[in-house]
């Protein structure tokens, strides 16, 4: 069970591997509201994965839990999120959609140089911002990664 | 960040006036703002004129009127506890609204309903019942109320929650990747506050690297973030951190989620969405990424509960802070070593 559980956990973090790269903007929908756009994301990661069997000891499905942090999260623990991701899909490489267990939806797009120069521009920014405070991002993220897994771990 | 849509307004004396409309245009954190731009460094008479030239506009500049201000109050206190949803209470304000009844029979009508509510006979001698509110504490003088003005709760008074709330508190963790000693020796250089985002854009305080977009569009980022916690003291919970008292859950300001909402105050999601009871709150607190946001800020000195650090080292330079700057009691009475806690 252990070793299936790390693979679905990497095999979920492979996905959103490209989006950590290149960079990318989210927004969210909710059933009924204006979408909001949630800006440039600095990174995503899997900290926990459930899967679900069947009556036959068959995987139906794995939820998993995705910790993203908007840029400029180290202005303010509310700028790092975590969610319970029930369903997921992607119609091409560049789009991720993921849908969570309030049925909330969140739209991510790998950001496009040629036609987002000002998406892109911030996004190199933040990185080098990153870059020269690497030493104090280091211990954020420390931070950050052992509450949002104490988060998912104690997630009811 | 979007473009946006704003109006300048030149007033010919070197004043000016920015106004960013409730357009989807803007950012929802930014919606409906007001600014005044004054040429000089203010002055009692330059703010005076400033103010009157805004009243030129049609937008009020003076303080509220104590009936304005309490029937704001018994309106908040109906919206905040969901009374509002009660056909009792609609059926009053549509009676009311009616007969176009003046402020003084709103306010006896509306106190009314409340007395039925909690079973007084007078509202008005109700512990917590204060419609003007209280200031956050002014940072420069002592023991004066400067800060911002907030109105408190009435149906619950601070030793209900008390009673019904031991050993909870609403805890804030730092991100900003400094030590807390430091961290709380800005805080007390500058405004002693803990601010939101829109604050920080309002006093002018630059943003390190990049300002996060996502709340100013959910409307969060006029909010400063807090969760609702055990306190270390309570038992085994020992994050570093500020655990600020959990009284503040009686400002009207203050809404709490079981979730991570975003910051989300716009439409109706708050009131679908809140937890307004201390039955609630504990129950958030079982949920590691509840959400409990305050408008614009929060004083540290008044509203602090308990620091949690690292090390003795750390207790010795944070205590060493507060005492540098003379402060070795808190306006509550309680020593600064004996709120500062090693995990």
């Amino acid at each position: 069970m252990k070793d299936f559980i790390e693979k679905e956990k990497s095999k979920l973090q492979e996905l959103f591997a490209p989006f950590n790269d290149g960079g990318s903007w989210m927004s969210l929908v909710e059933p009924g509201r204006d979408s909001v756009r949630l800006g440039i994301v600095d990174s995503y990661t899997v900290t926990r994965v459930a899967p679900h069997f069947d009556a036959e000891g068959e995987v139906k499905r794995v939820d998993f839990w995705l910790l993203f942090k908007a840029v400029g999260y180290d202005e303010g623990f509310q700028h790092a999120h975590t969610v319970e991701v029930v369903g997921w899909s992607q119609k091409d490489t560049y789009l991720l959609d993921l849908v969570d267990h309030r049925n909330r939806k969140y739209h991510i797009e790998l950001i496009f140089p040629d036609q987002e120069p000002e998406l892109a521009s911030d996004w190199s920014n933040w990185r080098r911002y990153k870059m020269r405070n690497r030493d104090r991002f280091s211990l954020i993220d420390a931070d950050l990664m052992s509450e949002h897994q104490q988060i998912a771990e104690k997630w009811e | 960040m979007k473009a946006g849509e704003q109006y300048e307004i030149d007033f010919g004396d070197g004043v000016r006036g920015v106004y960013r409309p409730w357009s989807n245009k803007n950012l929802y954190a930014q919606q409906g703002e007001f600014e005044l731009v004054l040429p000089d460094r203010p002055d009692g008479k330059s703010v005076d004129r400033a103010f009157e030239r805004m009243e030129s506009l049609g937008i009020k500049a003076g303080a509220a009127t104590p009936e304005d201000a309490e029937l704001l109050y018994l309106h908040k206190q109906a919206y905040l506890t969901k009374a509002d949803r009660d056909s009792e209470y609609k059926r009053m304000v549509e009676e009311l609204a009616r007969r176009a009844a003046g402020k003084e029979e709103r306010i006896r009508e509306m106190r009314g309903f409340w007395e039925r509510r909690l079973g007084v006979k007078d509202l008005t001698r109700v512990a917590g019942y204060d419609p003007l509110g209280e200031h956050q504490l002014a940072f420069k003088g002592a023991a004066k109320g400067g800060g911002y003005r907030y109105q408190y709760r009435f149906d619950l008074s601070d030793d209900d929650l008390e009673k019904q709330m031991k050993g909870y508190g609403l805890y804030h963790r730092l991100t900003n990747g400094e030590d807390l000693p430091s961290f709380i020796e800005t805080v007390l250089d500058n405004n002693g506050a803990m601010v939101s985002t829109v604050e920080k854009l309002r006093a002018g305080i630059p943003v390190g690297g990049m300002s996060p977009v996502a709340d100013m569009d959910t409307g969060g980022a006029s909010y400063f973030f807090a969760r609702i916690k055990k306190l270390p003291t309570a038992g085994r919970s020992s994050d570093v951190g500020l655990y600020f008292k959990k009284r503040m859950l009686r400002r009207m300001d203050a809404i709490s989620y079981d979730h991570d909402a975003f910051g989300r105050v716009r439409d109706e999601y708050v009131s679908n969405h809140r937890g307004s009871t201390p039955a609630e709150w504990k129950q958030f607190a079982r949920r590691g990424g509840n959400e409990t946001i305050f408008k614009y800020s929060v004083t540290l000195l008044d509203n602090i509960d308990v620091i949690v650090v690292g090390s003795d080292r750390e207790k010795t330079r944070l205590v060493d802070a507060f005492l540098k700057r003379r402060i070795s009691e808190l306006p509550d009475g309680r020593k600064v070593e004996d709120i500062v806690l090693v995990r």
